[in-house]
């Protein structure tokens, strides 16, 4: 679809004020599996955030603070304080296994679910109710400007789109012809 | 006895060293061209075609992110201060964590810059895109300003060229100003010519020769003491005449003097230095970039969590290294050579090459980790001007003077021409400044990138009711206060040796208008920044825009419609 490649900042510094202007995904946002991977995603963050700047301040707290109990002895030459800042490292490896490991096995399959279904319907659900008219002809727009030739300058075919000629799709503010994805992919 | 200076017995060494300089310099401008001629437009220039794989990329990120200010200059604090050199291996590892999390919604949702991802959700970019602009330049200037001064000092150190002393007929204060320029120059060709890709190679091939280099030094270290950690921190801690107290924490950070106030003074200060690292590094401009040179945010993963593989692998062999050094080479010739301790590293590639292979094994030690550090240097100010360059030509020059309808060629060319200037400015504040103490700049940076980028890279993409004013607020704010706060610090003026009278600061002594009592702004510009971004958001008559919210966090978690 044209949107697909559509580039993150759809809008010029023009600085007119367009409701919804590029907004393409916003509908899936209230989608229950998005919530759900959005739930999980934050949940995890929060946990690991909170685990490792908790451990990491409480060994800074006790460098700064608590040098006694840091200084004692382990093992030969070994303190606590080596110890205490190695495991900083082990902890490090850990969490970083544990987000990489979950994040395979729960958020991706989820996530790629969605964006498959964001990126191919032309209508994300409830999408269409929202704003019928003008999405359906800037849509058409697209799909024609996707049939006729791309500019034979690809310079020319910028992120803002190719053609200076077309007018600016108003709806949007942004230019009907897809531009050129060497420069945006 | 070992010889006191390292390239006085070195006179082959020094040869030997140079060489080495010339291959790496060789390789690299050989990659530069390559990259050159497989660099067609925006996408190949600023993100290496989006063709990288995560283990590519993940060893780039670690070769940005260790500097020689962590090579060499972590392995001296401890080869000096002992335990408290630690400290700042954990704060940079640990800070990968918050990376970690942030990487992929970034990848997802920007195409180049963090300001594509700050922009994506205001009505009117221009205010936002010059903000980030500004802070990314900033920060990138400041450090790249550390690692060039502190490259002036290194190559002629490495070369052995001391004061008072001639090589090739030039003082050692020419020498350091020539190894500016050259530095600057080589960074200059890499950047404008090679682009992420060019950059790229030159910090997969530094982050190997110096894991490699760190790797084979801390194996000689370790047999040396026959494998026995212990040992080695005995031996260490003897030498240091510090007795146990080298192998605790408290000779450098937080030291504890008579005053009390004080001493709160100095904990706090320590504190602050933590929290900057911690959060400092998933906001600094030369790591965000790299986040968008993979093909996707699966990728972009796979590459943070290299990057922590082996940034932590390196960090734990800066233990062996410093502690090593203090025991093998010894602080008394450790300071004779440089008072910082950024030789200890090569003071003992000599020491241990001595032990295997005699005279000839130190020289040929010596002259390799001295190119993996020249290396290293190289590789890091590269990433800084490509960066910045960067952020200026996306987000200055693309999106605010030319209204986000610049030509793609144009601005290729516009960053080519920012990468000459910016280093083209470097260069001349890293002369100027070169016989500065301009170590802070690194801590100075990590605190801008932790005060400015990361309330407004976060509140962006968490905060529904964020807006352009809390954007632009935030990053003014944290970078602001964090330029004022060490200005008006011991850093700056104030601070002289109890025993010498001699200024430690950068003005000279006599001159103090320091107010603030800490070295590290960190603890108060940080805070600072998320304050100035939450007000600024309330002030903003800007009403957040929700559908372009929704549209973003569905967009960063799914990765739909990413570039």
């Amino acid at each position: 679809m044209v949107w697909d490649s559509r580039p993150p900042q759809p809008r010029g510094g023009r600085g007119r004020a367009r409701q919804g202007t590029g907004v393409r995904y916003a509908a899936m946002a209230h989608d229950e599996r998005f919530l759900l991977l959005r739930s999980r995603f934050r949940r995890l963050a929060a946990a690991i955030v909170a685990s490792f700047m908790g451990w990491y301040l409480l060994y800074v707290l006790l460098s700064a603070f608590a040098r006694g109990f840091m200084a004692q002895p382990l093992f030969g030459n070994v303190n606590v304080a080596l110890v205490m800042g190695v495991l900083q490292f082990v902890s490090t490896f850990s969490l970083a296994w544990c987000y990489a490991s979950y994040a395979r096995k729960t958020l991706d399959p989820l996530s790629a679910e969605l964006r498959a279904e964001a990126d191919q319907a032309p209508h994300p659900p409830g999408h269409a109710a929202v704003r019928p008219e003008p999405e359906a002809r800037a849509r058409a727009e697209d799909a024609a400007a996707e049939r006729s030739p791309r500019p034979a300058d690809p310079f020319t075919a910028h992120e803002r789109g190719a053609s200076v000629e077309r007018p600016r799709d108003t709806e949007r503010g942004w230019p009907g012809v897809r531009p050129d994805p060497g420069w945006l992919q | 006895m070992r010889a006191g200076t390292l390239a006085a017995e070195a006179g082959g060494g020094r040869a030997l060293t140079f060489v080495l300089f010339l291959v790496f310099i060789g390789i690299t401008l050989g990659i530069t061209f390559w990259a050159r001629a497989n660099t067609k437009g925006a996408v190949d220039f600023y993100a290496g075609g989006r063709s990288f794989s995560g283990a590519q990329n993940g060893t780039a990120l670690a070769g940005d992110y260790m500097s020689a200010a962590s090579f060499l200059g972590i392995a001296g604090i401890i080869a000096l201060s002992g335990y408290d050199g630690f400290l700042y291996s954990i704060g940079f590892l640990v800070a990968w964590l918050l990376t970690l999390l942030l990487v992929e919604l970034m990848r997802n949702a920007g195409r180049f810059t963090m300001a594509d991802v700050l922009s994506y959700r205001v009505r009117h970019q221009a205010p936002v895109r010059t903000a980030a602009a500004v802070s990314t330049v900033t920060v990138s200037v400041f450090y790249l300003l550390a690692q060039m001064v502190g490259a002036g000092a290194l190559v002629s150190l490495l070369l052995g060229i001391h004061a008072g002393e001639t090589f090739m007929g030039m003082s050692a204060d020419t020498a350091r100003t020539l190894a500016i320029i050259g530095v600057g120059a080589l960074m200059i060709v890499y950047v404008s010519f090679g682009g992420m890709k060019g950059t790229t190679w030159v910090q997969i091939v530094k982050a190997v020769l110096l894991i490699f280099g760190a790797a084979v030094l801390t194996l000689l270290v370790l047999a040396r003491f026959g494998f026995n950690l212990s040992s080695m921190l005995g031996a260490a801690a003897d030498s240091s005449g510090r007795g146990q107290a080298f192998l605790q924490p408290g000779l450098k950070y937080g030291r504890e003097v008579p005053d009390t106030a004080q001493t709160l003074i100095n904990k706090l200060d320590f504190i602050s230095l933590a929290l900057a690292l911690v959060l400092g590094t998933a906001g600094l401009p030369h790591i965000v970039t790299r986040f968008f040179t993979v093909p996707d945010a699966r990728a972009a993963r796979t590459s943070v969590n290299w990057a922590i593989g082996l940034v932590g692998a390196f960090y734990l062999m800066t233990l062996a290294l410093g502690f090593g050094a203090a025991a093998l080479v010894g602080r008394a010739e450790i300071v004779a050579q440089d008072p910082a301790g950024n030789t200890a590293a090569p003071q003992l590639a000599q020491a241990v090459g001595e032990m295997v292979g005699g005279r000839i094994g130190g020289e040929i030690m010596l002259a390799f980790i001295a190119a993996v550090a020249f290396a290293t240097i190289l590789a890091v100010v590269s990433g800084l001007v490509l960066a910045s360059s960067t952020s200026l030509a996306h987000d200055y020059f693309g999106h605010v003077l030319m209204l986000g309808r610049p030509r793609e060629s144009q601005e290729v060319a516009v960053a080519r021409f920012a990468a000459f200037l910016i280093g083209s400015l470097a260069i001349v504040l890293a002369v100027i400044a070169k016989n500065m103490n301009v170590a802070f700049l690194v801590a100075l940076a990590f605190a801008m990138a932790a005060a400015a980028n990361l309330p407004a890279i976060t509140l962006s993409l968490f905060w529904r009711r964020f807006n352009a004013r809390g954007v632009v607020w935030g990053i003014y704010g944290g970078l602001l206060s964090s330029l004022v706060l060490v200005f008006f610090s011991p850093v700056v003026s104030g601070k002289v040796d109890p025993v010498t009278g001699a200024s430690l600061s950068l003005f000279p002594a006599g001159v103090d208008f320091h107010w603030f009592p800490m070295e590290n702004p960190g603890l108060v510009s940080i805070p600072f920044g998320f304050l100035c971004a939450v007000v600024g958001t309330f002030l903003g008559r800007e009403r957040a825009d929700r559908e372009r919210y929704d549209d973003l966090s569905v967009r960063s978690l799914t990765g739909a419609g990413s570039a």
